[in-house]
Order: structure tokens, then sequence, then C-alpha cells
């Protein structure tokens, strides 16, 4: 019995903690922009990271080593540093974007300016990274995230035209009156919201901190193959709301408060209140990941103890590496530079800095001397192949569109 | 050849607005401009329809972001100089009289949001129908 | 003795105490010729001043630099931990004493008594 609500909770946690600021800005973004027509790149995504998480995963179960560990073993000490400074930036930048949509959020319920509640929504992070158990902060902002299946609810209360919406889905290209640079740039967009490299530090690293063995690899999988194509469902619906009331009025999303208008509009005002909490909940959650994933991905290069299974001054670096990016996120946010711009970079370089991390849990998954029987079978190759091409073409192809659309104008 | 990505990335970031050299030019930008003023008054007139299925101060944070954004794109559009021609010229007057009525308007709601006077939001809000419609006729005549 | 592939199996490979806690990285390796002439290891060498030279170029020079300055003298050799006190090679390496007999960064001392260790709650138990 425990162990089935174990797996319940982590499936639970994984659909609530799939969605972040990211996801939810280029979902409605696209939706309102492109309706459907983008859906096959979230879907993509949602593949890539099962696939990514899934090796990652059994990586942590069974060889007890977080990605950074294996991104230094074997890229070696010098192109490590660089992947390490690479995937630092996208992972701090990130950050930022969360603080940011967490203040947003708090505006939308307040009506106070957001930047007034940046320093609070930094100091609760900070609060709850540095005294919260994991399992607990894992487990509740997770838990919290599911308030976004409100947006399922919303989809359902707008009676679309489903086969339409169905069709919009399947037959990818650009919609009149948009190019395809910006098409593509969108695509690249979607793909890294749905892939972010922050997911898998904290995925595997929280293997650790849970102290994963072998047996957990079921409950890895489990929590991988159904949370998070689940998680992605949310994001779909999501841009499946804003394609359905938002595109038809000429509305292009650039605030957070446009995302949850189509809520209002199908569910009122109890609905749009718990989308604000998911909003609040799926931020917040996000900023915790990626300010414990900065201290992850440095404290695992240079070997420092990391973690939050032991006291916080056992640990000294690791939260002071912590506290440092949290201050330098706030600072980012603080500049008053949108949110949400800094979201939509976040994700394109994301899609840049994503094979740096990919590629060496390719190798390491394949390797007996780590995994002894669980390497890759052959299914898992296939995919991993697979979508190491795919991150390859995704990550050289993301700057040019970038450029040229000017960031998708 | 260092300083190159950071040139790139700032004029990616600022995605900075020249002068417009050529009437073709200078009417993309009209027709781009009157697509992103209608998405703002768009997004307020949805929020005001829906205003009662909504706690005031989402309303209010969706209405003042709006009027922040609609200003903004207004300014940036006033700020490029138009090339010496007639047809320019006409261009320029057409969006300018649209803008100016989309902007008295948005502050008009924000104005009675934060009153919460719901009569005068619905009336000020149907009063700006004409002007999203002139300003979605603009975008599509002028558009490529 | 037995023989691993250093590049492989031991370099860059995760240092853990007799408790399970993370001491270090194996930034680099001591050999010395053994009794038939070939090198055998005989230390871990810890911290920037290991890892600097392996980083090579610009990141290298920075990291020496930081390093002497951190250094209670110049050119002090980085910490060492002697061969003997590995117990095991496998996903990482084991080492039969605790994190603070083996004292190989001082930092980590420094950064816990004068920042970490002073917030209040720091020494709260984790989970």
């Amino acid at each position: 019995m425990k162990r089935v609500f174990g797996v319940a909770l982590g499936i639970l946690t994984a659909i609530g903690g799939f969605v972040d600021i990211g996801d939810l800005v280029a979902n409605a973004l696209v939706g309102a922009r492109f309706g459907l027509t983008l859906a096959w790149a979230t879907v993509l995504g949602v593949i890539g990271i099962c696939v990514f998480a899934e090796m990652s995963g059994r990586v942590a179960a069974v060889a007890g080593r977080p990605t950074f560990d294996l991104v230094r073993e074997r890229l070696g000490p010098r192109i490590g540093l660089a992947n390490l400074a690479a995937s630092l930036l996208v992972t701090l930048l990130t950050f930022s974007a969360e603080i940011g949509g967490v203040a947003l959020a708090l505006e939308l319920a307040t009506s106070v300016n957001y930047l007034l509640w940046v320093p609070v929504a930094g100091l609760a992070a900070w609060l709850v990274m540095w005294r919260v158990r994991f399992s607990v902060l894992e487990n509740t902002a997770g838990l919290l995230g599911l308030t976004l299946v409100i947006f399922g609810v919303a989809l359902w209360r707008l009676n679309p035209d489903w086969p339409q919406l169905l069709n919009q889905g399947i037959s990818p290209g650009n919609p009149p009156g948009e190019g395809l640079p910006t098409y593509f740039y969108y695509a690249i967009a979607l793909f890294g919201a749905a892939m972010t490299p922050y997911e898998v530090f904290f995925f595997s690293s929280g293997g650790v901190e849970e102290r994963w063995t072998r047996k957990d690899v079921v409950t890895s999988r489990v929590n991988v193959f159904v949370g998070f194509p689940l998680g992605g469902l949310l994001s779909l619906a999501v841009a499946g709301c804003a394609a359905v009331v938002l595109l038809p009025q000429g509305i292009t999303v650039d605030t957070l408060g446009q995302v949850g208008l189509p809520v209002a509009v199908a569910v009122g005002k109890l609905g749009l209140a718990v989308a604000i909490l998911g909003f609040v909940a799926a931020t917040f959650g996000a900023a915790l990941e990626t300010g414990l994933s900065c201290g992850y991905s440095v404290a695992q290069y240079f070997g420092w103890q990391w973690g939050k299974y032991v006291r916080p001054r056992e640990a000294a670096r690791f939260h002071l590496v912590v506290l440092v990016c949290l201050i330098v996120a706030v600072g980012t946010v603080l500049t008053t530079i949108d949110p949400i711009t800094i979201t939509e970079y976040s994700l394109v370089f994301s899609a840049v800095a994503l094979p740096l991390t990919y590629l060496p849990i390719l190798v390491i998954a394949n390797d007996p001397d780590y995994l002894g029987a669980r390497v890759n079978g052959r299914v898992a190759n296939l995919f991993g192949t697979l979508f190491l091409v795919v991150i390859l073409v995704a990550s050289v192809a993301a700057i040019p569109p970038m450029l040229a659309t000017r960031a998708g104008q | 050849m260092r300083w190159l990505p950071a040139v790139l990335a700032i004029a990616a970031l600022t995605g900075c607005v020249g002068p417009a050299p050529t009437t073709g030019e200078y009417e993309e930008k009209a027709a781009h401009t009157a697509a992103d003023a209608l998405s703002q008054l768009q997004t307020a007139r949805l929020a005001v329809g829906n205003a009662g299925r909504m706690p005031a101060s989402y309303l209010e944070t969706v209405l003042v972001d709006a009027e922040e954004a609609f200003g903004s794109i207004e300014s940036t559009f006033d700020s490029i100089q138009p090339p010496d021609d007639p047809r320019a010229d006409r261009l320029r007057s057409d969006l300018d009289g649209l803008l100016s009525d989309g902007s008295d308007g948005m502050t008009q709601l924000r104005v009675l949001a934060r009153r919460s006077d719901a009569a005068g939001l619905r009336s000020t809000a149907e009063q700006l129908v004409a002007t999203a419609d002139g300003l979605g006729r603009f975008a599509r005549e002028h558009g490529s | 003795m037995t023989t691993v592939d250093i590049y492989l199996q031991l370099l860059d490979r995760q240092v853990l105490d007799r408790d399970g806690r993370l001491v270090c990285k194996v930034d680099d390796l001591e050999l010395q010729p053994g009794p038939d002439g070939v090198p055998v290891v005989t230390a871990i060498l810890v911290g920037p001043r290991a890892l600097g030279p392996r980083l090579g170029g610009r990141p290298g020079r920075w990291m020496n630099a930081l390093a002497s300055r951190l250094a209670a003298t110049p050119g002090d050799d980085p910490p060492r931990i002697p061969f003997g006190a590995v117990t095991a090679v496998h996903s990482a390496v084991d080492v039969d004493r605790t994190r603070d007999e083996l004292a190989v960064d001082p930092l980590e001392g420094w950064v816990e008594r004068h920042i970490i260790g002073r917030l209040p709650g720091s020494g709260h138990a984790g989970g």
C-alpha cells in the first residue's frame, strides 16, 4: 500500500512539477498565434524529456551518480568546465525567469507591482531551500502545481470545435501571415520549454537525495513515463485555451495575465483563483528546482558535498552557491527586464545548451562499468540516438531564427 | 571578433528600431504596429467583458499591463521618421488617430476599473469596438 | 595491486569518505616508479592546484592564480590522499577515513565557519 502511495505521489508531483513559467508562456504564446499547429514540438519535447530523464534516473538509482558527476567524468575537466559555465548560465537565467514568474503571479492576485514581490519571492525560495526537507519541498510544489489542471477544465468548458482543434494538431505548417523562420523559432522555444536542462539536473540529483537504489528504477520509470506526458497534456491545454479564446480576438500573449484570461472566460472567478494558485505553485516550485540545480551542478563538478540530506553546514559551499545564485537571479529581475522576455530567451538558450548534458548521459547509460546489467536496451538506444540527432539539430538551429525574427517579433 | 556575439546579443535584445527609409517598409511597420496595438486593445476588452468573472486585482493588473504596452507601441511608432511621401503621411495620420483613440480609451478603462465602475467600464469598452475594428482593418489592408 | 584505466576509471571520479560523505574529486594523481620501474599510483591529488594544470589555457591559469592566493604558503603542493587509504574503486572512489581526518579542503571549512555556519538553522538536520 505504501508503495502504491509512493508511486502515485511520484506521478502526481511529476505532472504538477512539469509545467513552469517557460511552459506557461511558450504554450499560451504559441497557442494564441499558431493555434495547435505547433503541438508536435511540445509532443517531441515531452518524448525527449522522457528518454532523457529515464536514463539519468536509472544512472542515479543504479550507480548513485547524478548528472554533473558524469559530465565531468566523461568530458574531462576542461570541456566539463565549459559545460558547467554554459549550463549554469542557462539555469540561472531560468531561475530569474521563475522568480519573476512568482512575482507576476502574485501581482495578479494582489495588484501590487511585481517588482515589490521579487524580494519576497526570493527570500521565500531561499528559506525553503535552506530549511525544508527535500521530499516535502518536492511533493508540496508538485501537488499544488496540479491545480493547473484547471486549464484542462477550462478547455473542456469552452467546448471548442474538437475535430478542428485536433486537425490543427496533426497538420503542422505555418498559418497564413506567419513566416517560416518565426514558426521554427517558436517550435524550438516549445521544445526548449519541455526539455530544460535543469529538469534533468534536478531529477537525477533528487534521486540521490532520496537515496534511490536499484529497486527504485521502476518507480522512477513510472514517474517519468506517466507523469511527464500528463504534464505535457497540461501544456497542451494551456495552448488549446489560448488557441480557442485569444487567437480569434487577435490577441498575442506577452503577459501572464493574458495566459489566465481563457480560464476566467470559461470557468469564472473561482477557476481563475485556482489558476493563479497554479501559477504561483508551478513557478515557485520551478524556482526551487532551478536554484538547487545551480548548486547541484557546481558542487558536482568540483566534488563538494551537496544536497539537502545533510545539515546545511556540512554542505557549506553548496549552500553558498545557491545563495549567490539566488541573489544574482533576484538582482536580474529587479533590473526591470520583463520576466516574460527573460523566459523567452531562457527557452532558446536551453535548447542550445541541451546537447552538453544529454551526450554524457547517453554514453554512461551504455556503460556496464556504471550500470552493470541495467545498461540501455535496444529501445532506449534507438530513442536515445534519435533524440541526440533532434537535440543537436535544435541546438544548432536555435540561434539563426532568433536573430532573423528578432526573437519572434 | 570576440565582441561580435555580444553585439549580436544586444542587437537582438533591444530589437533596435531604426528610421524607416522606404514607404513600403514604413507601411509594413505601421501594419505591424496596428496588429500589436490591436492585441493590447482586445486584451483589455476581453478582460472588461469578463470583469465579473475575475478578481478586481486581476482585472486591474491586466488593464494596467495592456495600457502600458499600448503606450509603448504608440511611442515606438511615433519615433519612426516617416519617409518624405504623401502616402506615408496619410498612413501616419490614419494610424495615429486610431492609436490615440485607443490609448485614451485604455486609460479610461484603467481609471474606471480602479473605481469599480462596472457600468462605465461596459460603455467605454463598447466605444472601443470601432477603434478595434479600425486597427484590425488597418493591419489587414497594409500587412503583407 | 590492481590495474585500472586511470583515465576512464579513476580521474575525475567522486571520492567518498568512510561515512559516505562527498569529499572531493580525483583532481589529479601522484605517480611514482614502482619496484619494477612501472609507475604506480601513490596518491590522489586534490584542489585547484591539482586541477589547474589539467585544465590548461586561461581557465587553468585563473585557477592556479586563485589557488596560490588561497594557499597557506605559496608553492605548496596540493593536498593529497595517500592511495593506501582507498578501499574500492567503483562509480566512486571509497576511502577509509572521514572527511575531517582527510582535511583536503580548507575552503569548505572556511565557508562553513565564516558564512554558512553563521546563518540561523545551519545545523538543523537534513532530510
